[in-house]
């Protein structure tokens, strides 16, 4: 029989494993992913900052990942002058990299030490695709700001 | 009229089943893509974006999943009197997921430790005790069906 505190122990254990692991795939994505190239694509369209901070936004206060990308998937179907999330696919293409977070989270999950699995639920991998995508989209957003400025700047 | 399961859930039952229906969420969004897939070839055209937002509302502010059901009947039975049969296909199809919403329902409130009605209690019974659930689910899979729709009718 498992204690209480043992069993307390184990989760605590499991976040902070969790909480590396996730922090280093965060500082992967800069370098291995196209967040940096997404965000150029959409500082270069018609957006403006409120709604990629509404994107931030949802992805920090909701507990699902489906309503990230259904959020995209609107503002991309109201886009019809294809000037903003429309523009040359950019939107989906943001969608495909966030859905592909998914496996790297598989293997996150998939690491975790023999003696941490007793704190692993079924539902992990799910959370931990969130908290990819959450990372994935505050780069997105900190890569957009700048580069927008940038344009910005260069326009005066 | 019945007792509905969370009547008497605990707060930790019900964010237990706040949890569990993310998870639902997230798993179901394949099954209403797969959908709108299907019958990518009417939407924006045969099924316009007035139809699915009119799906939506009635889903997101409804208390009664039939009113939800009555919707997308009367959506089917338009396009048949227009002689829209494929229209009328879509719309059966949306109906039948939404029915499978039932026997979902009960899985999930189970798997939180609500009190379900046993399997094989009278239907009125389970629907009191269950419809919250079930629209609970019903509005998200509509949401991830609608999203989906409105993206693909843009290309």
């Amino acid at each position: 029989m498992i204690s209480n505190s043992t069993q307390t122990h184990e989760q605590a254990l499991l976040r902070a494993a969790l909480k590396g692991a996730i922090a280093r795939a965060s500082d992967e994505q800069l370098e291995q992913t196209g967040v940096r190239d997404l965000a150029a694509r959409l500082a270069e369209s018609d957006l403006d900052t409120s709604q990629v901070r509404n994107l931030e936004n949802l992805a920090y206060t909701t507990d699902k990942v489906s309503d990230i990308t259904d959020l995209l998937k609107k503002v991309i179907g109201r886009d019809g002058q294809r000037r903003r999330w429309a523009k040359d696919n950019v939107g989906q293409e943001l969608i495909a990299a966030l859905e592909a977070l998914r496996s790297e989270a598989d293997k996150i999950v998939k690491d975790i030490p023999d003696q941490l699995r007793g704190a692993v639920d079924a539902d992990l991998p799910r959370r931990v695709h969130l908290d990819l995508c959450r990372e994935f989209i505050k780069h997105l957003v900190a890569e957009f700001l700048y580069k927008a400025a940038r344009t910005r700047k260069q326009e005066r | 009229m019945g007792a509905s399961v969370l009547d008497r859930a605990t707060p930790a039952q019900r964010l237990a089943l706040r949890h569990r229906l993310a998870a639902w969420s997230d798993s179901a969004q394949k099954n209403a893509v797969g959908l709108s897939e299907q019958y990518r070839d009417l939407l924006g055209r045969r099924i316009g974006n007035a139809q699915l937002s009119g799906l939506n509302n009635i889903v997101q502010s409804s208390p009664s999943m039939d009113d939800v059901k009555k919707f997308v009947a009367h959506q089917g039975d338009k396009a048949e009197s227009a002689g829209r049969f494929d229209v009328k296909e879509y719309w059966e199809t949306v109906g039948k997921a939404l029915d499978t919403m039932e026997s979902a329902a009960w899985t999930v409130a189970s798997e939180t430790g609500l009190a379900v009605p046993p399997k094989g209690s009278k239907p009125k019974e389970i629907k009191a005790a269950l419809e919250e659930v079930q629209l609970a689910l019903a509005k998200e899979w509509v949401q991830h069906l609608v999203a989906h729709s409105l993206m693909i009718a843009r290309q």
